[in-house]
């Protein structure tokens, strides 16, 4: 692939932002996961077929396998290579996804 | 003024609990205070604080051997996850004061797996007392969780029928992805807690029945032992 197409592509392709810190800060139980992943489930169904997801973990300050695993691996495994993670610096969010095997 | 006193508001932070009750505790004669200058500040000695700590582990551990079930007071009890929840970011948002924020989210999470534990595998099963019991001292960086559910044995009796013993039910629950809610794809809480405690400068003691796990970073593995004083569901104490 040649640099054109790289450029051409960073900028048309189009990625629905998931904000986590809009679902709280402290993303720890099951039950919290499942409900936002219940309220989420109209906005993820407008993601058209050429479009990305980009999870965005910035402000994130607590996360667990738990919450991780009832709201990020089913949009993982809709979406696959399709989802990517950006801002996950935070030690809590790398743990947890690390144990889904969400990141390695 | 004393270097060994502490005010209100320190104290208060240290113990987990609010200044209100620390004032109700001084009424009532619980927990005493030192009244300095013209307005009567509450001050408190350090230690009397670290012998109250102490003191708070033996309560814990009294509560969760007991035969008859008592619901303990509410300043360290939380009934329901949500007053869990709110303890918990109320714990994270002191714990983030004296501590590296990454540190401090690794501390929170493992708190809130084991805590979580507790309501995902109890939930409509309790045997008497509902809730989980969760105190911490930023002072002596520690943090103790103790429920009085069902206990690790038989919750994964529901999956595995032929397991017969509290120690090779906590070995499976820290060491292998199997849930006591099958056929839900679970199991992954107590492992993720190990390989956090392993890898940081904290330890844990784990109890269920009459099963003991230590962890920290020169045992990593998972080495089960017995324990004269069997307790009811599970109890665990992380210091960092």
């Amino acid at each position: 692939m040649n640099l054109y197409v790289v450029v051409w592509l960073l900028y048309n392709t189009n990625y629905m932002i998931i904000n986590l810190n809009k679902f709280g800060t402290t993303l720890v139980s099951r039950p919290a996961g499942k409900e936002a992943l219940l309220a989420f489930n109209p906005t993820l169904r407008e993601v058209k077929s050429n479009e990305k997801i980009e999870v965005d973990f910035t402000g994130v300050g607590v996360l667990t396998p738990s919450w991780a695993d009832e709201f990020l691996t089913p949009i993982f495994n809709s979406f696959k290579d399709r989802v990517r993670f950006v801002n996950t610096q935070n030690s809590s969010v790398i743990e947890s996804l690390k144990i889904l095997n969400l990141i390695y | 003024m004393d270097k060994g006193l502490i005010s209100i508001g320190k104290t208060a932070k240290l113990l987990g609990v609010s200044v209100d009750t620390l004032r109700r505790w001084d009424t009532s004669g619980k927990f005493n205070s030192i009244r300095i200058g013209l307005r009567g500040n509450r001050y408190y000695r350090k230690t009397d604080i670290d012998l109250y700590i102490n003191d708070h582990l033996a309560i814990v551990r009294k509560w969760a051997v007991s035969n008859l079930g008592y619901e303990p007071e509410a300043e360290h009890f939380c009934k329901t996850r949500d007053v869990f929840q709110a303890r918990l970011e109320h714990f994270q948002s002191d714990l983030i004061k004296n501590e590296d924020s990454n540190f401090a989210s690794l501390i929170s999470a493992i708190v809130g797996e084991i805590g979580n534990n507790s309501f995902d595998h109890n939930l409509g099963n309790w045997p008497d007392i509902l809730g989980v019991y969760f105190t911490y001292s930023l002072s002596q960086k520690k943090i103790i969780l103790a429920d009085r559910g069902l206990g690790i044995l038989s919750t994964l009796k529901r999956t595995l029928p032929d397991l017969n013993s509290h120690k090779k039910a906590l070995k499976i629950a820290f060491t292998e992805i199997i849930s006591g809610r099958a056929p839900e794809n679970r199991g992954n809480g107590l492992k993720f807690v190990r390989n956090v405690v392993i890898q940081n400068p904290i330890t844990l003691f784990f109890q269920t029945g009459n099963a003991v796990l230590n962890l920290d970073k020169n045992n990593t593995d998972v080495v089960i032992e017995d324990t004269d004083e069997s307790i009811r569901g599970c109890m665990a104490i992380i210091q960092y």
